[in-house]
């Protein structure tokens, strides 16, 4: 054979070894048998770490590593209730570490736990955990923490208050160290303090005081304050950094690619099973599939349309249909603020007034008119659930017997006939509408309700438009979107967080929704009695109510609750389902 | 020549300079307070700072003049700015981006380069025979099948079937290596650092993880360059000069290598230095299928995230590459045909 012709034949062999149905040629056995990195356990991700700041971090993607790298006071893992972490008790009533005065101030303390090691081999100590919560509110602006300790929502309102030096003082006199006990002193009963501080280290995780001054962070001093206010990432000396006492240490960060953690040895638990973690991003999921089918990859979480690519295969396991901690819901603006959206400001074919999610029957008639079994099953295709209401789904207190809206076009019609004294229905309405490009879920879910809206009415009319996510974000904190598609994902189980979260009159929804009054006059004196109180039985019964008002004021169109799924190589032992399916517990995995 | 190169060199800042007007004045279409959102990782974060305090801090507010001049001024220490997509200064981000994809452009342009003249050279010395049918099957084939099905079936074939060539960049063995202390990183290029590092096992490494995304990358672009060398070559071979060189006792290899093929090789030369845009463009599928974190995808996720002082950077980033490039084609010009000048008194 000539070179020419050997030459042809390679080409042509290759020709038609890549158009033969590739995908056939593979058999539906993965790589199965011996274990691939049996000590290094590999997380394909497609999200990437945003920082690595304890009290900067928001996304999921940040706040499993720290998870695995921070403890926390208190744990409360699936299954076990609230347990001691670097704290040595729970503190309760009967054990007398909390305290309640008459007028209603409470202390909590917490006797820390003796030698324990950071990652740097230093003992832990209770200054730390003083200098960690005061951080977390100055520089984090853990709301959650700065509303029970100081009574205002964030430390910016506090300064705005009473000045930057009292602010200051205040945050410091709340929190006390006694010998080897830390004392938090709450301005009044807060009932979910120990759930939100039992997040097993994801927010409230206790940092090193002396390492976070030598890497440049506060110096932990009143007159330093003001520099660490407000503080962006670009300034923040522990963007990039991690040290805690968990049992997993940082080795190195390459932003954007992967993450690697080291098992600590000196862990106070004992050390981790795993040797290494690798946290690797990947951004196209069909190319995570095949890391996961190669064995290249231990575990990934995945949606719904790749299900099908691992289902099946040898050597994989997956579990799907897990009711996630994340619930979306359509957001009414009650008070539009510029002209952006409103057209000519009036009723009719041109425009809309900027109070016109004011009137309930305006909203009602939007929640009836939104078809929910349509979006789940064609949109999401299955991969979500209809809520209950505010509180979610597998959280204690949330009611299925609450009342829900269901896709009614009669009486959806019903309530926009009456809506503004029947002007709605005569003049119509045009509202722009923008969701975030790329956000397929957000536009179908308008569209779903512009068809349904139109078919009320020809008169009603949603123009849809897209904005990049900054400037979608942008636009709902200037309070101008007519509807954001925005959710609630509770940080913990006590049903405070979903419920003032979507309903307290200072907190997110309602200032950008333009609810505040409403809230205030109504909801704000429920929450505080939920907050006011440990006995379950009350908790329960004022969460119900509030969940009963939020669906007689039609605050939001809670048209799903995300379900998760994940694979992972059969190998992988002591992966524990919980509400945040993406959250892995490298202390409990090992590979066998 | 260097004359010739000094010229086009100083150009460069000239066409920055432009360029980034442009972009920079597209950015002030939106407001301030859609532009700071990009400070803002979530509305929570808001908590910590107002709007207002942000745009007050960054200058959001201010005229397009002042704005321009500020950010003039820190790219002039050196300070491109906070890319809030890459988390990361943008220096550092360009720094750890362009490299890979200087690699994967190299990698592709050498395969269009030698691949595209030695099945062009066959291609025409055997003319409309089997093995010429054959090749411009397959180049028809290969332009038609799009650049992400290309990197599929790659992957499928070479990754998950034969466990051959894996995606990313480095294996992991590799990539501690290169992440240790003791390892230089003196171009951010990993063959070359390797090499200089006295590593071959991370450069084996990084050349087995470079083909396949450079095979798909350059697919495209080769079956055009194959056809494009076959008929410039046929051109020349009609040409009279042939017959000269012949008659002057060269074999048909000899006219073949030293006259035909360098003169067939220009319009080759042109088209490889045009498509470079396009592969830059490209390399955001190709970077994404497998898994291999250049500067498409820092592009991509800038602009999703209207991470304008990033989008900016990465702009003039490209510009620079693509210049650089052109001028590195201008060059080779004078290389493979000696009467072609670059005349610089014009």
């Amino acid at each position: 054979m000539t070179p020419h012709k050997s030459t042809c034949s390679i080409l042509l062999s290759l020709f038609f070894l890549m158009t033969c149905p590739v995908t056939d040629c593979i058999s539906k056995t993965a790589t199965s048998g011996k274990i691939k990195n049996p000590d290094t356990f590999i997380e394909a991700t497609r999200n990437s770490i945003e920082t690595l700041d304890l009290h900067s971090m928001l996304s999921s993607a940040t706040t499993c590593i720290a998870y695995n790298v921070y403890d926390s006071l208190l744990f409360n893992k699936p299954g076990q209730g609230i347990k001691p972490g670097l704290s040595t008790q729970v503190p309760t009533v009967e054990n007398q570490l909390i305290r309640i005065r008459d007028d209603g101030k409470t202390t909590i303390t917490f006797p820390i736990r003796k030698n324990v090691q950071f990652h740097d081999n230093t003992l832990l100590l209770p200054e730390d955990v003083k200098y960690t919560f005061t951080r977390a509110i100055i520089v984090g602006a853990k709301s959650n923490l700065c509303k029970p300790l100081t009574g205002m929502g964030s430390f910016q309102q506090l300064i705005k208050e009473k000045g930057l030096e009292a602010a200051y003082n205040a945050i410091d006199a709340s929190i006390t160290v006694q010998g080897n006990s830390v004392t938090f002193h709450l301005k009044r009963t807060f009932s979910p303090f120990l759930d939100i501080i039992a997040d097993n280290g994801m927010a409230f995780g206790i940092l090193s005081k002396k390492w976070c001054i030598q890497q440049g962070a506060w110096p932990g001093t009143a007159r330093t304050v003001k520099d660490y206010v407000s503080l962006t990432a670009d300034k923040n000396a522990l963007h990039d950094k991690m040290m805690g006492t968990g049992p997993f240490k940082m080795v190195s960060w390459q932003k954007g690619e992967r993450l690697i953690l080291e098992r600590f040895n000196a862990y106070w638990q004992g050390p981790a099973k795993l040797r290494r973690v690798i946290r690797q991003v990947i951004t196209d999921n069909t190319v995570s599939v095949q890391y996961l089918q190669q064995g290249d990859v231990d575990f990934f979480c995945l949606g719904l349309p790749d299900l099908q690519k691992v289902q099946g295969y040898e050597g994989i396991r997956v579990v799907k249909d897990i009711p996630s901690s994340q619930l979306i819901k359509m957001n009414f603006n009650f008070d539009m603020q510029g002209k952006k959206y409103l057209g000519n400001g009036m009723l009719g074919n041109k425009g809309t007034p900027k109070d016109f999610f004011s009137d309930p029957d305006v909203r009602k008639g939007f929640c009836y008119a939104f078809d929910y079994e349509t979006f789940i099953n064609d949109v999401l295709l299955g991969a979500g659930r209809k809520p209950y209401g505010p509180v979610l789904i597998g959280f204690p207190t949330a009611d299925p017997d609450t009342p829900q809206y269901a896709f009614d076009l009669e009486k959806a019609m019903e309530h926009l006939k009456k809506a503004h004294g029947g002007k709605v229905w005569e003049k119509g309405f045009t509202l722009k509408i923008p969701y975030n490009a790329g956000s397929t879920h957000r536009q179908r879910a308008l569209e779903i309700l512009k068809a349904n809206l139109k078919q009320i009415n020809p008169k009603f009319n949603l123009e849809l438009t897209s904005l990049p996510w900054a400037a979608y974000v942008g636009a709902i904190n200037d309070r101008k979107i007519p509807i954001s598609i925005f959710g609630i994902l509770p940080g913990y189980r006590h049903p405070y967080a979903s419920l003032s979260y979507h309903m307290g009159s200072t907190d997110f929804y309602a200032r950008v929704e333009g609810y505040s009054d409403l809230a205030r006059e109504k909801y704000d004196p429920l929450i505080d009695a939920m907050t006011k109180t440990f006995d379950d039985e009350k908790v329960t019964a004022l969460s119900h109510e509030l969940q009963r008002l939020s669906h007689e004021d039609a605050l939001a169109i809670f048209h799903y609750q995300v379900l998760g799924q994940v694979a992972m190589r059969e190998w992988v032992k002591g992966y524990e389902v919980t509400a945040l399916p993406f959250l892995v517990d490298y202390y409990q995995i090992h590979k066998e | 020549m260097a004359i010739f190169i000094f010229k086009r060199v100083i150009g460069i800042p000239v066409t920055l300079f432009i360029l980034s007007l442009m972009i920079f004045s597209l950015v002030l279409f939106l407001s301030p307070s859609e532009r700071v959102a990009v400070f803002v990782s979530s509305s929570d974060a808001l908590q910590s700072a107002s709007l207002e305090e942000l745009i007050e801090r960054y200058g959001l507010d201010q005229p397009f003049y002042v704005q321009y001049g500020n950010w003039v001024k820190e790219l002039l220490r050196g300070n491109l700015g906070w890319s809030s997509s890459a988390r990361m200064p943008i220096s550092e981000a360009l720094a750890l981006r362009i490299p890979a994809t200087i690699e994967l452009l190299f990698a592709g342009q050498v395969i269009l380069l030698f691949g595209g003249i030695y099945l062009g050279t066959l291609a025409a010395e055997k003319e409309n025979r089997f093995t010429d049918h054959c090749i411009r099957l397959l180049t028809i084939v290969g332009g038609a099948i799009p650049e992400f099905l290309v990197g599929l079936f790659l992957l499928i074939l070479f990754y998950v079937t034969f466990d051959l060539l894996p995606p990313g960049r480095l294996g992991m063995l590799s990539t501690d290596i290169v992440n240790a202390p003791a390892f230089v990183k003196y171009t951010g290029l990993h063959l070359v650092d390797s090499l200089l590092n006295g590593q071959p096992h991370v450069f084996m490494d990084a050349f087995s993880h470079l083909i396949l995304p450079s095979m798909a990358y350059s697919l495209g672009g080769l079956a055009a360059t194959v056809r494009l060398m076959r008929s410039s070559l046929l051109d020349n071979l009609s040409r009279g000069y042939v017959p000269t060189a012949r008659l002057k006792g060269l074999s048909n290899r000899q006219v073949m290598t030293r006259h035909v093929r360098r003169n067939a090789m220009l319009p080759v030369i042109t088209f490889m230095g045009m498509r470079i845009p396009v592969l830059l463009s490209g390399s955001v599928i190709v970077e994404t299928i497998f898994n291999f974190p250049g500067m498409g995808m820092f592009i991509v996720t800038a602009a999703q995230g209207l991470d304008f002082p990033a989008i900016i950077a990465a702009s003039l980033a490209v510009s620079v590459i693509i210049i650089i490039s052109n001028l590195i084609v201008d060059i080779l010009y004078t290389v493979l045909n000696p009467q072609i000048r670059l005349d610089i008194s014009r």
